[in-house]
């Protein structure tokens, strides 16, 4: 430190008065903490109740979602020749051994074709 | 004895015990304004009040140090278009007791009132506080180069100041 800045530190210490702690400091203090207090308080109890209704909405949307979800048909997997009706479908009557076969429709798997001899009188080679 | 009753004794003893001190720095850090100091001051001691738990055992004042600072340092920047240098110093209020104490606390306040509110804090944690360039730093929230700048470009326009100040009326 040169001269000057000595020289300005001294007087800021030097420029020090002594002034006492009065009691109209301390109640002034006193209020402003309790002031301080109720707003603290105010602003905890109003972050409380934001936070208490968001969590309350979010569940309320989580259950709506959850219940949705239960009502929605799964699709089966068809395991017997069971099936469900569909559209009619119109094929060109052939043979009598064709007339039987099963109708095909979109919703049912083909069946196998069963093993029928032919009927026009030569031997199946 | 409840905890809080004794927190609250233990409280007020230390502001008791360093009121006039820190009355002091809250005056030079808004160069000489008694009024805002002391409201300052205030704000700083409720503030430690809630952070008593914490900094009670520790450095409570080097807390309040900080709270000071950087409240002075925030709140005069509103008023920063406000403040300019001038070539003349302004008449210090007439006092009662004319000691030269009194005229040189004065001159001092007026010569602080016209640095701007960083300028002006730097310098006094700098060398009121003797606080190292890095504590000044770490209490402004700054990094140590700016407060570095901030102090030298404080000393050097009080020196202008002062000097001008000083220099006989011809």
């Amino acid at each position: 430190m040169d001269h000057f800045e000595q020289d300005l530190a001294r007087m800021m210490r030097d420029s020090r008065q002594d002034t006492p702690y009065e009691d109209r400091h301390r109640q002034r203090l006193r209020v402003a903490v309790r002031a301080r207090q109720r707003s603290r308080t105010a602003w905890l109890a109003t972050g409380s109740a934001l936070a208490v209704a968001g969590l309350g909405v979010g569940l309320m949307v989580l259950a709506s979602s959850v219940a949705q979800g239960g009502t929605t048909p799964r699709p089966r997997p068809v395991t017997s020749a069971e099936s469900v009706p569909g559209p009619p479908v119109v094929r060109p009557a052939s043979t009598a051994e064709e007339g039987a076969k099963p109708a095909y429709t979109p919703t049912t798997r083909p069946l196998p074709k069963p093993y029928r001899p032919t009927t026009s009188g030569k031997p199946s080679t | 004895m409840p905890i809080g009753q004794l927190r609250a004794g233990e409280f007020d003893r230390f502001v008791a015990a360093r009121w006039s001190a820190l009355l002091h720095l809250a005056r030079l850090l808004t160069g000489g304004d008694r009024h805002r100091a002391e409201d300052l001051l205030q704000e700083a001691l409720v503030k430690l009040w809630f952070a008593w738990p914490k900094v009670g055992e520790q450095a409570p004042e080097a807390y309040v140090r900080k709270v000071l600072a950087r409240a002075a340092a925030r709140s005069a920047r509103r008023r920063w278009w406000g403040e300019y240098p001038v070539e003349q110093l302004p008449d210090p209020p007439e006092a009662a007791d004319a000691t030269a104490a009194v005229d040189e606390r004065t001159r001092l306040e007026a010569m602080l009132a016209l640095l701007p509110a960083r300028q002006r804090t730097a310098v006094v944690l700098r060398y009121y506080q003797d606080l190292p360039e890095r504590q000044v730093a770490e209490v402004l929230g700054c990094p140590v180069g700016t407060a570095r700048s901030l102090t030298a470009r404080g000393v050097a326009r009080l020196r202008l100041l002062l000097s001008d100040a000083v220099e006989p009326v011809e």
